[in-house]
């Protein structure tokens, strides 16, 4: 069936039907990438601190900036959600003992999760989170979610992450940009479709 | 005009008489185009944008073999499956296969507009495997037992009523009030979540395919793609053979145009990049498949609609069309309505009725103007024309059509014919306007035409030249 489709493809595009040499392939999909023109992107008109932060409060997200990892707990409104981290050992913090959370382990009953993304994007007020850092049900299942984000991990463009990302043998590599939502009934937009209802955006700033 | 356009202009008959589908139509119609217009006048370089994914289509096209051979070489390199459908039938079989060897009671899906073309829900209803939508628009016609009407808001001819009454008839809950949106989405979370929990398979699309990493791009904003994508042991993707693109640089330049042109965001919420599962992966599903559809799309390469190919599948075509704006999705009997329905209906399905879609459009040239990639949407229309033409004969209008082709190159015969039409019409008409003409019957229900008056224009600016020479 493979050759079938792929040489129909070739025959319509008035090529010969491709080996099946993985080497080969790789070569010409090689030379094939010089015949790309430059990327566009839309232009950048302040920092990407300020960008990043100012596109990701239009995206909805409640952004609250820290000075520490250790501010995550006090800075969160209070809930009484029980507190669900990620195993990333950063937002293992002894203040949220000392500030009374209770931590749970399940994330399958309503929580407030808190994780850490690798990345920010300014130009959309986009986190960036992969599955080997964090459960991907986690960042859905969750009531409310906790992003905790470095600025010096803020990017201006997609661009400028896909090169460590993209050879990372990630099973999922989710960008996200605010909390749920839809506007499925009447186009009318509705926060907190299925996944978390509301999402805090934590930039521990690092300058 | 063709015989086939008649199912059309009977389905928007009863479209544009139906006063709760109007409601629905009238609250979406400016929503869409002002969120849009928003978004690409954030940016200061949307043209440009839009040139570059243009760029990316055509190049993607042009040496579609090898990135598709790419994709499933990297997919299955990283310890996927990929599948090769020629046919709906064929991708009905393979979905249908895996969900067997899964011993899958239950798939919860994720919005996949080729799924729909495929008519996956029907293949694994009659394998004994219960399909539950998960996207709310999907989810609200799975209950009402309808087809979708619009390609990014399934739902869109829905009013809230409607979808409230569904609601109340289909869950088994405590008496309750579902008179807010919010009220009705709540409920969807509650009553849904326990599916993605207990799903065997999760079925998606894909937005783009990347073919350096074998990567599959899928754009939602509510979550529930991902869930699906996420929770149960199988993941399966079905999309086309046309989604695939080089690189990941390639799908930003795509997803640049897609959620702005979509529904006026910069970015979906959630635009996530999906492989196979590996060793240091926190959770997901042990298996992953991708099944890749043809069902006509390699045989359009090389002809007069590669173009159509282009297609991002963000529906901004059909949000700017006065023909669909006023008659809604369900008129075009198709998966795809719109502009972009109209033309890839026919290519794909090819039903003699299909041809007739390209007479739906009043050519006004929005769809184009409008198309995040740039494709030429009323030249494709003008060319199906040709082809229903040649398919189904002239018909009266083609045969006035040729007569005026004819007449038009011999000024002298033309002047001849027109000065006598007028002096027997000025004869024997003597009101203003024409009420009823031969074969203008529809037309004129709307409209008067001005009763042409005894001489031509140009008779009169000879006689007027000669006075002037006097």
């Amino acid at each position: 069936m493979t050759e079938t489709i792929l040489s129909a493809i070739a025959r319509r595009l008035g090529k010969p039907s491709l080996s099946d040499n993985r080497q080969t392939l790789q070569t010409r999909f090689d030379a094939l990438l010089t015949t790309a023109s430059e990327d566009v992107r839309p232009a950048r008109d302040k920092d990407n601190q300020q960008w990043f932060k100012d596109q990701a409060i239009a995206n909805l997200f409640d952004v609250i900036t820290i000075a520490d990892f250790h501010h995550i707990p006090a800075a969160l409104q209070p809930t009484t959600l029980p507190i669900v981290l990620s195993p990333q050992s950063r937002i293992h913090v002894p203040q949220w003992r000392e500030a009374g959370y209770t931590l749970s382990n399940d994330f399958h009953q309503p929580a407030l999760g808190v994780v850490e993304a690798v990345a920010g994007i300014a130009e959309t007020g986009t986190v960036v989170v992969t599955s080997q850092d964090v459960p991907s049900s986690m960042l859905f299942l969750c009531e409310e979610l906790a992003i905790v984000l470095s600025t010096t991990d803020i990017h201006g463009y997609q661009e400028d992450i896909w090169p460590q990302i993209k050879h990372g043998r990630y099973r999922a590599v989710h960008l996200i940009s605010g909390p749920s939502r839809t506007a499925d009934v009447e186009q009318t937009l509705q926060v907190g479709a299925h996944g978390p209802k509301r999402v805090y955006l934590m930039l521990v700033n690092r300058d | 005009m063709t015989d086939s356009i008649h199912q059309f202009i009977a389905r928007s008959n009863e479209a544009l008489a139906n006063t709760q589908l109007q409601q629905a139509l009238a609250k979406a119609r400016p929503g869409f185009v002002k969120k849009r217009q928003l978004a690409v006048d954030a940016v200061d370089n949307f043209e440009a944008l839009r040139d570059k994914a243009r760029e990316v289509r055509q190049r993607s096209l042009r040496d579609l073999d090898i990135y598709l051979a790419m994709f499933e070489s990297n997919v299955r390199a990283a310890g996927g499956e990929v599948h090769w459908a020629k046919s709906t039938a064929d991708m009905q079989a393979i979905v249908v296969d895996i969900a067997r060897g899964a011993s899958a009671k239950t798939a919860t899906k994720g919005k996949s507009m080729v799924g729909e073309e495929a008519e996956i829900n029907a293949a694994l209803s009659r394998a004994g495997v219960t399909p539950v939508e998960t996207d709310l628009g999907e989810y609200i016609l799975q209950l009402a037992e309808e087809p979708p009407s619009h390609i990014v808001a399934p739902a869109l001819h829905k009013t809230r009523q409607q979808i409230a009454d569904l609601f109340s008839a289909a869950h088994t809950l405590n008496p309750r009030e579902l008179d807010t949106v919010q009220a009705i989405v709540d409920e969807a979370r509650q009553v849904i979540r326990r599916h993605f929990i207990d799903a065997d398979i999760g079925i998606t699309g894909a937005n783009i395919l990347i073919a350096e990493t074998g990567t599959a791009v899928l754009c939602t904003n509510e979550g529930n793609g991902d869930l699906t994508a996420s929770l149960p042991q199988t993941h399966i993707i079905t999309t086309s053979i046309d989604k695939v693109v080089p690189t990941w640089n390639d799908a930003s330049a795509i997803l640049r145009v897609l959620a702005r042109s979509a529904t006026g965001q910069s970015i979906t919420t959630y635009t996530t990049f999906y492989g196979p599962r590996q060793t240091y992966d926190l959770d997901g599903p042990d298996n992953f498949h991708v099944v890749l559809l043809d069902n006509g799309r390699a045989k359009l390469l090389g002809s007069d609609f590669q173009e159509m190919l282009h297609c991002i599948k963000c529906g901004a075509c059909m949000n700017h069309c006065p023909v669909y704006q006023a008659v809604g999705g369900h008129s075009y009997d198709s998966v795809y309505p719109g502009p972009m329905g109209s033309v890839l209906t026919p290519l794909l399905r090819g039903e003699p009725d299909d041809f007739g879609l390209s007479q739906a459009s009043t050519f006004c040239g929005r769809c184009e103007a409008v198309c995040p990639v740039k494709i030429p949407l009323p030249d494709l229309l003008r060319k199906l024309r040709n082809v229903a033409t040649s398919r189904q004969g002239k018909g009266l209008s083609g045969w006035l059509s040729t007569l005026f082709m004819t007449l038009a190159r011999y000024p002298r015969l033309y002047r001849l014919t027109t000065g006598l039409g007028l002096q027997l019409v000025s004869r024997f008409h003597k009101k203003a306007t024409l009420r009823s003409l031969p074969g203008l019957g529809a037309w004129q229900n709307y409209r008067k035409l001005p009763a042409p008056q005894n001489r031509s224009f140009q008779s009169q600016w000879n006689r007027n030249k000669k006075n002037r020479n006097d």
